[in-house]
Protein backbone atom coordinates (compact mmCIF):
# COMPACT_ATOMS: atom_id res chain seq x y z
CA UNK A 1 0.00 0.00 0.00
CA UNK A 2 2.79 2.43 0.80
CA UNK A 3 4.13 1.85 -2.69
CA UNK A 4 0.70 2.71 -4.10
CA UNK A 5 0.66 5.96 -2.16
CA UNK A 6 4.21 6.73 -3.14
CA UNK A 7 3.32 6.33 -6.82
CA UNK A 8 0.20 8.46 -6.33
CA UNK A 9 2.24 11.23 -4.69
CA UNK A 10 4.89 11.15 -7.41
CA UNK A 11 2.22 11.28 -10.17
CA UNK A 12 0.53 14.24 -8.51
CA UNK A 13 3.78 16.06 -7.80
CA UNK A 14 4.36 16.40 -11.54
CA UNK A 15 1.18 18.45 -11.81
CA UNK A 16 0.34 19.98 -8.46
CA UNK A 17 2.43 21.88 -5.98
CA UNK A 18 0.67 20.48 -2.91
CA UNK A 19 1.99 17.01 -3.68
CA UNK A 20 5.61 18.17 -3.71
CA UNK A 21 5.26 18.92 -0.02
CA UNK A 22 4.55 15.23 0.49
CA UNK A 23 7.55 14.25 -1.62
CA UNK A 24 9.93 16.22 0.58
CA UNK A 25 9.11 14.40 3.78
CA UNK A 26 11.38 11.78 5.28
CA UNK A 27 9.71 8.74 3.83
CA UNK A 28 10.76 9.75 0.30
CA UNK A 29 14.36 10.45 1.10
CA UNK A 30 15.77 7.26 -0.34
CA UNK A 31 18.99 7.52 -2.28
CA UNK A 32 18.86 7.13 -6.04
CA UNK A 33 18.18 3.57 -7.12
CA UNK A 34 19.88 2.28 -10.22
CA UNK A 35 17.52 -0.61 -10.81
CA UNK A 36 17.36 -0.17 -14.57
CA UNK A 37 21.13 -0.10 -15.07
CA UNK A 38 22.91 -2.73 -17.15
CA UNK A 39 25.50 -2.97 -14.41
CA UNK A 40 22.99 -4.93 -12.32
CA UNK A 41 22.33 -8.61 -12.43
CA UNK A 42 18.80 -10.01 -12.24
CA UNK A 43 17.40 -10.40 -8.75
CA UNK A 44 17.78 -14.04 -7.73
CA UNK A 45 16.74 -13.73 -4.10
CA UNK A 46 13.19 -13.73 -2.81
CA UNK A 47 14.16 -10.84 -0.61
CA UNK A 48 13.06 -7.34 0.40
CA UNK A 49 12.54 -4.85 -2.37
CA UNK A 50 14.61 -2.32 -0.43
CA UNK A 51 17.82 -4.18 -1.30
CA UNK A 52 17.13 -5.40 -4.82
CA UNK A 53 19.96 -5.04 -7.35
CA UNK A 54 20.60 -1.38 -8.13
CA UNK A 55 19.63 -0.19 -4.67
CA UNK A 56 21.88 1.68 -2.31
CA UNK A 57 22.67 -0.50 0.68
CA UNK A 58 20.71 0.50 3.75
CA UNK A 59 22.72 0.57 6.95
CA UNK A 60 22.21 -1.96 9.74
CA UNK A 61 23.59 -2.19 13.26
CA UNK A 62 26.01 -5.03 13.93
CA UNK A 63 27.21 -6.17 17.34
CA UNK A 64 29.51 -3.23 17.97
CA UNK A 65 29.46 -1.19 14.78
CA UNK A 66 27.48 -0.52 11.60
CA UNK A 67 27.37 -2.24 8.23
CA UNK A 68 27.99 0.55 5.73
CA UNK A 69 31.54 1.50 6.74
CA UNK A 70 32.51 -2.12 6.09
CA UNK A 71 31.27 -1.93 2.49
CA UNK A 72 32.97 1.19 1.24
CA UNK A 73 35.49 1.37 -1.59
CA UNK A 74 35.62 -2.23 -2.75
CA UNK A 75 33.57 -5.09 -4.13
CA UNK A 76 32.19 -7.18 -1.28
CA UNK A 77 30.67 -10.62 -1.23
CA UNK A 78 28.28 -10.04 1.64
CA UNK A 79 27.01 -13.30 3.06
CA UNK A 80 24.26 -13.47 5.63
CA UNK A 81 23.94 -16.96 7.10
CA UNK A 82 25.32 -18.34 3.84
CA UNK A 83 28.59 -19.72 2.60
CA UNK A 84 30.99 -18.30 0.02
CA UNK A 85 34.72 -18.25 -0.63
CA UNK A 86 36.72 -15.61 1.23
CA UNK A 87 37.76 -14.04 -2.00
CA UNK A 88 36.86 -14.21 -5.67
CA UNK A 89 38.68 -12.60 -8.52
CA UNK A 90 37.23 -12.04 -11.98
CA UNK A 91 38.84 -10.05 -14.76
CA UNK A 92 41.30 -8.39 -12.40
CA UNK A 93 38.57 -7.31 -9.99
CA UNK A 94 38.57 -8.79 -6.53
CA UNK A 95 35.61 -9.22 -4.23
CA UNK A 96 36.26 -10.06 -0.60
CA UNK A 97 33.82 -11.77 1.68
CA UNK A 98 32.09 -10.13 4.62
CA UNK A 99 30.44 -12.93 6.57
CA UNK A 100 27.51 -11.90 8.73
CA UNK A 101 24.68 -13.59 10.53
CA UNK A 102 21.33 -12.27 11.64
CA UNK A 103 22.57 -13.14 15.13
CA UNK A 104 24.99 -10.19 14.80
CA UNK A 105 22.11 -7.75 14.92
CA UNK A 106 19.73 -7.91 17.86
CA UNK A 107 17.58 -5.16 16.38
CA UNK A 108 16.78 -7.50 13.45
CA UNK A 109 17.25 -4.65 10.95
CA UNK A 110 19.84 -6.71 9.05
CA UNK A 111 17.34 -9.52 8.63
CA UNK A 112 14.48 -7.19 7.79
CA UNK A 113 16.43 -5.24 5.20
CA UNK A 114 18.58 -7.92 3.59
CA UNK A 115 16.74 -11.22 4.04
CA UNK A 116 13.03 -10.71 4.58
CA UNK A 117 11.64 -14.23 4.35
CA UNK A 118 14.85 -15.75 3.03
CA UNK A 119 16.98 -17.78 5.46
CA UNK A 120 20.29 -16.82 3.91
CA UNK A 121 21.68 -14.64 1.15
CA UNK A 122 24.81 -13.77 -0.77
CA UNK A 123 25.10 -10.22 -2.08
CA UNK A 124 27.63 -8.69 -4.43
CA UNK A 125 28.07 -5.10 -3.25
CA UNK A 126 29.80 -2.50 -5.42
CA UNK A 127 32.44 -0.09 -4.09
CA UNK A 128 29.77 2.63 -4.10
CA UNK A 129 27.72 0.57 -1.64
CA UNK A 130 25.04 -0.37 -4.15
CA UNK A 131 23.75 -3.89 -4.66
CA UNK A 132 25.01 -5.38 -7.92
CA UNK A 133 23.54 -8.85 -7.49
CA UNK A 134 22.02 -11.15 -4.92
CA UNK A 135 21.13 -14.82 -4.64
CA UNK A 136 20.13 -17.20 -1.89
CA UNK A 137 23.37 -19.16 -2.18
CA UNK A 138 26.81 -18.66 -3.67
CA UNK A 139 27.04 -19.83 -7.28
CA UNK A 140 30.43 -19.17 -8.72
CA UNK A 141 29.45 -18.66 -12.35
CA UNK A 142 26.61 -16.36 -11.41
CA UNK A 143 28.79 -14.16 -9.22
CA UNK A 144 31.65 -14.11 -11.71
CA UNK A 145 29.16 -12.93 -14.30
CA UNK A 146 27.79 -10.38 -11.86
CA UNK A 147 31.29 -8.95 -11.39
CA UNK A 148 31.77 -8.76 -15.14
CA UNK A 149 28.41 -6.99 -15.54
CA UNK A 150 29.15 -4.63 -12.67
CA UNK A 151 32.43 -3.63 -14.27
CA UNK A 152 30.92 -3.14 -17.69
CA UNK A 153 32.56 -6.17 -19.23
CA UNK A 154 29.38 -8.00 -20.12
CA UNK B 1 -12.29 23.43 15.98
CA UNK B 2 -13.70 21.91 12.77
CA UNK B 3 -15.22 18.45 13.06
CA UNK B 4 -15.56 15.81 10.38
CA UNK B 5 -18.97 15.97 8.72
CA UNK B 6 -20.61 12.57 8.60
CA UNK B 7 -24.17 13.79 8.00
CA UNK B 8 -25.27 14.03 4.32
CA UNK B 9 -23.29 16.86 2.77
CA UNK B 10 -22.85 16.07 -0.94
CA UNK B 11 -24.39 18.71 -3.23
CA UNK B 12 -25.28 16.06 -5.79
CA UNK B 13 -24.73 12.60 -4.33
CA UNK B 14 -26.00 10.61 -7.33
CA UNK B 15 -24.13 12.81 -9.76
CA UNK B 16 -20.89 12.45 -7.83
CA UNK B 17 -21.29 8.69 -7.51
CA UNK B 18 -21.82 8.39 -11.27
CA UNK B 19 -18.77 10.58 -11.94
CA UNK B 20 -16.65 8.50 -9.60
CA UNK B 21 -17.65 5.28 -11.35
CA UNK B 22 -17.07 6.87 -14.76
CA UNK B 23 -13.61 8.01 -13.70
CA UNK B 24 -12.65 4.35 -13.35
CA UNK B 25 -14.23 3.24 -16.60
CA UNK B 26 -11.95 0.89 -18.53
CA UNK B 27 -9.20 0.97 -15.93
CA UNK B 28 -7.51 -2.22 -14.74
CA UNK B 29 -7.35 -2.70 -10.98
CA UNK B 30 -3.80 -1.39 -10.57
CA UNK B 31 -4.66 1.84 -12.39
CA UNK B 32 -7.93 2.13 -10.48
CA UNK B 33 -6.09 1.71 -7.20
CA UNK B 34 -3.58 4.47 -7.93
CA UNK B 35 -6.41 6.71 -9.18
CA UNK B 36 -8.17 6.21 -5.84
CA UNK B 37 -4.96 6.98 -3.98
CA UNK B 38 -4.49 10.19 -5.96
CA UNK B 39 -8.08 11.23 -5.26
CA UNK B 40 -7.56 10.60 -1.54
CA UNK B 41 -4.51 12.85 -1.56
CA UNK B 42 -6.14 15.61 -3.60
CA UNK B 43 -9.16 15.67 -1.29
CA UNK B 44 -7.05 15.40 1.85
CA UNK B 45 -5.06 18.43 0.79
CA UNK B 46 -8.29 20.35 0.11
CA UNK B 47 -9.56 19.54 3.59
CA UNK B 48 -6.21 20.41 5.15
CA UNK B 49 -7.37 20.42 8.77
CA UNK B 50 -5.47 17.77 10.71
CA UNK B 51 -8.31 17.08 13.12
CA UNK B 52 -10.81 16.47 10.33
CA UNK B 53 -8.34 14.28 8.45
CA UNK B 54 -7.62 12.20 11.53
CA UNK B 55 -11.33 11.72 12.10
CA UNK B 56 -11.80 10.83 8.45
CA UNK B 57 -9.12 8.13 8.67
CA UNK B 58 -10.81 6.65 11.72
CA UNK B 59 -14.23 6.78 10.04
CA UNK B 60 -12.82 5.01 6.98
CA UNK B 61 -11.28 2.20 9.02
CA UNK B 62 -14.69 1.55 10.53
CA UNK B 63 -13.25 1.46 14.02
CA UNK B 64 -14.56 3.37 17.04
CA UNK B 65 -12.31 6.17 18.26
Amino acid sequence: MSRLLRDAVLDLSEHYEFARQLVNSGRFSTPCSYTASSLNSADALNGPELTRPGSACPDAPLSDEFLLPKLAGKFTLLTIDADAPDRIEEGGVQATRLALSVKDDLSLELKRRYLGDATGAVYLIRPDQHVAARRDTFEENAFRQAIRRATGKE
Amino acid sequence: MTDLILSPNLENADGFYADLVAAHDGLVKADSDVQNARLVLVLANHIGNANVLSSALKAATLKDT
